[in-house]
């Protein structure tokens, strides 16, 4: 390990190493990533104790697959499909616990300006959109990914990235504008 | 889009597709039908809207500030990684409005003790847990006590109970727990019994609670067995509602063996 727990390190190098056991580079990679992982899980879960346990998730969902990385992707990318999957999980156990079809979303604490969208509403708003198409707005429009590394991450095609984008910004529009969403489905007249 | 189109506009009444309509909006579509698509939105009304409501989303998602680091421990999420039933294996069972446990439950032998209310509730039987000895696989919890409300910081009403628990008999506890009612069945208890290791009753309500996904304190653990199997049945209510959950799970391990969920009425007494 190098001075500064592998800070000068590629992720791959950083990641290779901690899959030999070296927890100091699991450690750098942590560090390094945490934020991004969190304010993805945060944004598709809403909570910020559910964020921080999906991120937990992720991260030993990335330990104990790190002998799997073989370096074909980007290690953010693997990551991010590591984190994704962990936010999936995380909705699907508050439905399983439920047992709702929809498991009730808690709105973050409300600060209503007359005439200006808050933050806080953009994040309430963001949970009645649909997962799978919640999933992309917040790679691209929130932590600014483009559509490669989005389709690399969710495995899709570019074009069904692109037609999830759209699907998801109208939901939110309307969400934001107290509409109700739209009758069409998740997947229905994706290319 | 919900109205019908043709998956590429070729005339300026067709619709553009959701894949244009993002490059439209994003002003990323190519340069020979970006006229063709913008005289389209211009003359339709429906597409007008949808691009006004997705434009109005960029702007809002732009305004969307970063939370900081969350500051994970790595050496917990290492000790966990290495210590923990990994989630993908474990077993769920949800059962909601379970029905028929309570009668099941009420056998003889049954002890009945005051229903434990609220977070860090103590019953009159309930054990003190000293950590004289640990037996867990992974020696306890799995979260760094620095981790704010997801560590167990509990002392809840922790009851030695000599029932081998059946599902029925989970349901039922949900049950009780949801309706507050005066009775709880979780006999017949046996206070001779060498309390549970501190370790595992905080195993047991940190996993309790990521499958609640709540931070609240359970209001009851329960030492006993499930289906023959020694085990933790840990309780939560969830606040301002009288909802009830009880997640099982084998002592000092992740692995859900049941739960159960019930909704109770809301004129049930709370806590």
């Amino acid at each position: 390990m190098t001075a500064a727990g592998g800070a000068d390190l590629p992720d791959r190098e950083l990641a290779a190493r901690a899959a030999r056991g070296d927890d100091d580079a699991f450690a750098e990679l942590v560090r390094r990533h945490e934020r991004r992982v969190y304010n993805l899980a945060l944004r598709m879960l809403g909570r910020p104790e559910d964020a921080r346990d999906a991120s937990q998730d992720a991260f030993v969902s990335c330990y104990r697959n790190l002998a799997r990385f073989r370096g074909d992707a980007a290690f953010s990318t693997w990551l991010h499909r590591i984190a994704i999957n962990a936010c999936y999980d995380a909705l699907r156990r508050r439905r399983e616990v439920l047992g709702l079809d929809e498991a009730p979303e808690p709105p973050p604490a409300a600060d209503h300006g007359d005439a200006v969208t808050t933050s806080v509403d953009v994040r309430r708003a963001l949970l009645a959109v649909p997962e799978e198409f919640r999933t992309v707005l917040v790679l691209h429009d929130i932590q600014d990914l483009g559509y490669d590394e989005i389709a690399r991450i969710l495995q899709v095609p570019i074009g069904t990235v692109k037609s999830r984008l759209h699907r998801a910004r109208v939901a939110l529009g309307r969400a934001m504008a107290g509409e109700p969403p739209a009758p069409s489905g998740p997947s229905k007249g994706e290319t | 889009m919900s109205h019908p189109r043709s998956p590429r506009a070729g005339t300026a009444r067709e619709h553009p597709s959701d894949e244009e309509l993002a490059d439209f909006v994003d002003g990323a579509l190519p340069h020979e039908r970006r006229g063709a698509v913008a005289a389209h939105v211009a003359s339709c009304a429906t597409c007008t809207e949808q691009v006004a409501l997705a434009r109005s989303s960029v702007a809002a998602a732009a305004g969307v500030e970063e939370a900081p680091a969350p500051g994970l421990d790595p050496a917990a999420i290492v000790h966990r990684s290495r210590t923990v039933v990994p989630i993908e294996s474990r077993r769920r069972v949800t059962w909601v409005g379970v029905a028929g446990g309570l009668a099941a439950a009420a056998i003889a032998g049954v002890f009945v003790v005051g229903v434990l209310h609220g977070s860090g509730g103590q019953s009159a039987t309930s054990a003190q847990a000293p950590s004289t000895q640990s037996t867990s696989p992974g020696g306890g919890s799995f979260l760094a006590p620095s981790q704010g409300g997801v560590a167990p910081e509990l002392t809840p009403g922790t009851i030695v109970s000599s029932r081998d628990f059946t599902r029925a008999d989970v349901a039922a506890l949900a049950r009780s727990l949801a309706n507050g009612s005066e009775l709880s069945i979780v006999g017949p208890l046996n206070g001779g019994k060498q309390p549970p290791p501190a370790a595992d009753v905080a195993t047991a309500t940190t996993c309790g609670q990521h499958v609640a996904g709540t931070t609240e304190n359970p209001v009851v653990v329960i030492r006993a067995t499930f289906q023959g199997r020694p085990a933790f049945l840990t309780g939560f209510k969830q606040p301002h509602t009288s909802n009830a959950r009880v997640v099982v799970t084998p002592a000092g391990s992740c692995s859900i063996l049941d739960q159960a969920m019930y909704q109770g009425s809301a004129s049930s007494p709370g806590g």
